[in-house]
């Protein structure tokens, strides 16, 4: 094995000239996001959110707990059945249905939003339950990716991840199946920003 | 403008009246027209198969003859030559007039488009014809705009020109895809090759023309072998047999 | 000396149904590219920026490395160096072994394909279980993968429900895409809860950041580094980006140009270990620098593997992915490998049409580099399909005025007399194509008669 010295000097110098670092343009677009997003996440397989106002998902919450749901939330203010704070290994969550989490932003262009690893209790919340719910503000809508990653600053240190749609396979003969690995369903409440 | 012609090989040997269309054509439209004897390969057999070495010999005496007529343009209705010809004179040759030369070299669609645009009157045409969009003059040659590009105004230089035929029906296949010739590559990969031939075959009979257009021997050369096996009632011409007989 | 392309394609050719069908998957790939590529206005600009952006990281290289490295230790990270495919697949072992791991989920990466990684740790005693429904078919097939993106294009349906039939145990002669697929989520998330280890590639490392990007879309990438308390991402070293940037512009065009879609289901940023777990990096070189050390090969390392010029490839498209000797089929596995003498029919599977590099969105000049590996080829007298015999005389033939004349008067005059019957037993041309008729005389002659000279 090699130390990191040693795999230096083992390289060969590049035979490409030195390029200068072209300007990498952040493109905008000009759709409202709003509508923008929601057509999009609606052609990447997502769902919207029935309602725009954090009661909605409250009510749907606790229509999910009556029926006897797993429901995960990590969405202050809105109650599932399952205690966050005691949650010590992800797969201890193996069995929850839905699970429900704040998204930071989303993406107009291609109907993702953006989940943070610090508003979770374990990274895996988002993946292993069978069906997800996201929450975003309307304000939090940007238009393509260039523009959300400028907003999120920092990433080295963190954990997060762009979440468009369910999780999706075409493996088989190119059909295409939600469900694969992650969650079957995602669903996003867009909330009226204040 | 004082032309040369660039015949190739296999125009020269097999398809001797794309040449004399050419000719006719250029000499219609008012162009004085040279032919010089002599003329071999532009290198391109070898130089396909990576034999720079070997495809040396016959693009030196390509330029030689070229050179034996003064002309402002040299035009050749084959397009995949015209690409091998710039490259191979300007790469495999140190001599500066070879390097000039190699500046002056136009395939037919591109001369009648964009060196000395053709505005004379044409007859008019009842005819449908499919257009082969061959690779060469396609993506190297830039004769139209490939399938893959983002443009906000594609180009086709060669239904451009034909467009300019009265009563002419222009289509196309769906798919600007290569038609599998490939030089060699047709005997040495004959079963892609020919199952390429095959399908691009299907798809221009599919848009109901009698007849196969464009601006590569080698291409129609493969498409015409396809043509004539399965005894399908499709034309398979080149463009300038098409122009000469309106102009 | 492997056998010939041509060769290898025959059986995969000889079903021309299946060839249909497997072209025509492969140009919907290819077609909803095109809708996604020609929604966005500023594409091409993209593909100058993502080429250019490309070249800087190739020609920076050893201080880019540097910079990320330094940032993921800061950001907790362990990173490891690889010189070549031994070394990698030592430190992965080593990893696994010191911490006494036995079961590794792997989320898909063609480094692990390049460097045979799984047979060495399955000597090792250390089971890996491939997540990606693709290539876990093909684990269970014990085949390789056919394409880079979508790795099992050649099965049909059936195949695949006879095989998890006698694996999974799905209900006999049960083809149903969907109940496959659903099927499958449950074995695999037996294997998923039960790994103690997680394996990623990396499809982007963020060299100021100290983080990396994993795309996926059905979510086994994250499904896999999210449970066990050991993450090792493997990437080659030409997967560095500068900064977020560009990135994101990687992001933009990745999945729109590999499977049309407007991104992947999953862009996981990942920028620290969870707490309480180990994340490890290890960087490979494994003759990239040697590579690139040939200005006309060096390019290749532009790829972002989307595939999309293996889709557009139609000698792919009807030869399939396993008639390549290479692991990386198409242009972009020509491109990189086509050099090879012990399989030197490669650098001829390809008309040079040149689709390929108009689909790609880094710009590789694959057509070139094919071109190129001809060339070298041709250097070494290693030409396939009896060039080496037959291109020194053609190179006299045709550098000759007479002789050129001569030899294709000879053939003209052979086809003539030669009945059609007998020239369609030639073989090679005549397999599926008639010759042309010939003319009685040249142009050249029919000149010299006519116009004088
Ligand atoms: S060479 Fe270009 S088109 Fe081909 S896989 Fe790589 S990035 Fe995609």
């Amino acid at each position: 094995m090699a130390s990191k010295e040693e795999f230096f000097a083992s390289l060969t110098p590049s035979s490409i000239e030195p390029t200068p670092m072209p300007e990498v343009a952040v493109v905008t677009l000009d759709a409202p996001p709003r509508e923008h997003f929601i057509e999009v996440l609606e052609g990447v397989g997502g769902r919207l959110g029935q309602g725009d106002d954090l009661g909605d998902v409250k009510k749907r919450a606790a229509e999910l707990v009556s029926q006897n749901l797993q429901v995960l939330s990590l969405m202050e203010g809105v109650e599932g059945n399952r205690d966050p704070s005691a949650v010590r290994d992800p797969h201890e969550l193996k069995d929850v249905d839905y699970t429900i989490a704040p998204a930071r932003l989303a993406v107009a262009e291609n109907g993702s939003v953006w989940i943070s690893g610090e508003d979770l209790v374990t990274r895996n919340a988002v993946f292993i339950c069978e069906h997800l719910i996201a929450v975003v503000d309307e304000n939090r809508i940007t238009g393509t990716m260039s523009e959300a990653v400028r907003r999120l600053g920092k990433l080295g240190g963190g954990w997060g991840v762009f979440i468009s749609g369910p999780s999706k396979t075409a493996d088989i003969e190119q059909a295409l199946v939600m469900g694969a690995h992650g969650a079957r369903s995602m669903t996003v409440y867009v909330l009226r920003g204040v | 403008m004082k032309i040369a012609l660039f015949i190739p090989c296999l125009v020269n040997h097999f398809y001797p009246e794309i040449a004399r269309d050419t000719l006719e054509l250029l000499e219609k439209l008012g162009h004085g027209v040279s032919y010089t004897q002599g003329q071999t390969c532009c290198g391109q057999l070898m130089t396909n198969s990576g034999c720079l070495d070997q495809a040396r010999a016959s693009v030196e005496a390509l330029g030689k003859a070229l050179l034996k007529e003064p002309c402002d343009a040299v035009v050749a209705p084959a397009a995949s030559c015209v690409v091998a010809a710039r490259e191979n004179l300007e790469r495999l040759t140190s001599f500066e007039d070879f390097h000039s030369l190699a500046g002056k070299i136009f395939e037919l669609t591109e001369f009648l488009h964009d060196i000395a645009p053709l505005d004379h009157p044409l007859k008019p045409l009842r005819k449908t014809v499919s257009l082969q969009m061959s690779c060469h003059g396609l993506r190297q040659l830039g004769l139209g705009t490939a399938s893959e590009l983002v443009v906000a105004r594609p180009v086709n230089k060669l239904q451009a020109l034909l467009s300019r035929i009265p009563e002419l029906t222009i289509t196309q296949p769906s798919r600007d895809e290569c038609c599998g010739f490939g030089g060699t590559f047709s005997v040495d990969e004959r079963d892609i090759s020919g199952k390429m031939a095959n399908d691009k075959v299907a798809d221009h009979l599919a848009t109901g023309a009698e007849a196969i257009v464009g601006y590569d021997p080698s291409c129609l050369m493969s498409l015409g072998g396809v043509v004539s096996r399965k005894g399908i009632p499709l034309e398979v011409m080149h463009f300038s047999a098409l122009l000469n007989q309106v102009t | 000396m492997s056998q010939t392309h041509a060769r290898k394609v025959e059986t995969f050719a000889a079903d021309e149904a299946r060839v249909d069908w497997h072209s025509a998957a492969l140009l919907a790939l290819r077609d909803k590219r095109d809708l996604q590529a020609k929604s966005l206005p500023q594409w091409e600009q993209m593909r100058e920026s993502a080429s250019r952006m490309k070249l800087y990281v190739l020609s920076h290289l050893p201080e880019l490395l540097e910079q990320f490295t330094s940032n993921c230790e800061a950001n907790g990270m362990e990173v490891h160096w690889a010189r070549d495919a031994k070394e990698h697949n030592e430190i992965v072992a080593s990893i696994l072994k010191e911490r006494g791991k036995k079961k590794l989920v792997k989320s898909k990466s063609m480094l692990t394909e390049e460097v045979h990684l799984v047979p060495h740790l399955e000597k090792h005693g250390i089971e890996c279980i491939e997540t990606d429904l693709g290539e876990r078919i093909l684990q269970l097939r014990e085949e390789p993968p056919s394409h880079i993106v979508v790795p099992a294009i050649h099965l049909k349906k059936e195949e695949i429900g006879e095989l998890f039939h006698e694996k999974i145990g799905t209900q006999a002669g049960a083809s149903d895409p969907t109940y496959l697929t659903h099927a499958a989520r449950e074995s695999m998330r037996q294997e998923f809860l039960s790994a103690d280890a997680a394996m990623t590639g990396v499809n982007m490392a963020i060299a100021d950041e100290g983080a990396f990007v994993v795309c996926t879309n059905e979510g086994n990438a994250d499904m896999g580094a999210h449970l066990p308390d050991l993450h090792i991402a493997v990437m080659g070293m030409e997967k560095l980006v500068p900064d977020a940037d560009s990135a994101a512009l990687l992001m933009r065009m990745l999945a729109r140009n590999a499977t049309g879609q407007p991104s992947t289901s999953y862009n996981s940023i990942f920028g620290a270990p969870r707490p309480g777990c180990e994340l490890h990096i290890v960087i490979v070189d494994n003759g990239r620098s040697l590579r690139m050390a040939d200005r006309r090969h060096a390019e290749i390392y532009k790829c972002i593997r989307c595939g999309a010029c293996i889709n557009t490839c139609p000698v792919y498209r009807r030869g399939g992915g396993h008639s390549y000797d290479y692991f990386i089929p198409g242009p972009i596995g020509l491109a990189i490998a086509g050099d090879n003498p012990e399989a030197n029919s490669e650098a001829w599977a390809c008309t040079l049409n040149g689709s390929c590099n108009n689909v790609c969105p880094v710009k590789v000049p694959l057509r070139e580099t094919i071109a190129y590996h001809r060339e070298q080829l041709a250097q070494q007298k290693q030409l396939p399909y009896h060039k080496n015999a037959y291109m020194p005389l053609a190179g006299k033939i045709f550098g000759s005025p007479r002789g050129l004349s001569m030899a294709m008067t000879a053939v003209r005059v052979g086809l003539r007399i030669m009945p059609q019957i007998l020239q369609r037993r030639i073989g090679g041309w005549s397999k599926s194509r008639d010759f042309p008729k010939p003319p009685a005389e040249s142009f050249a002659h029919w000149y010299r008669k006519n116009r004088g000279e």
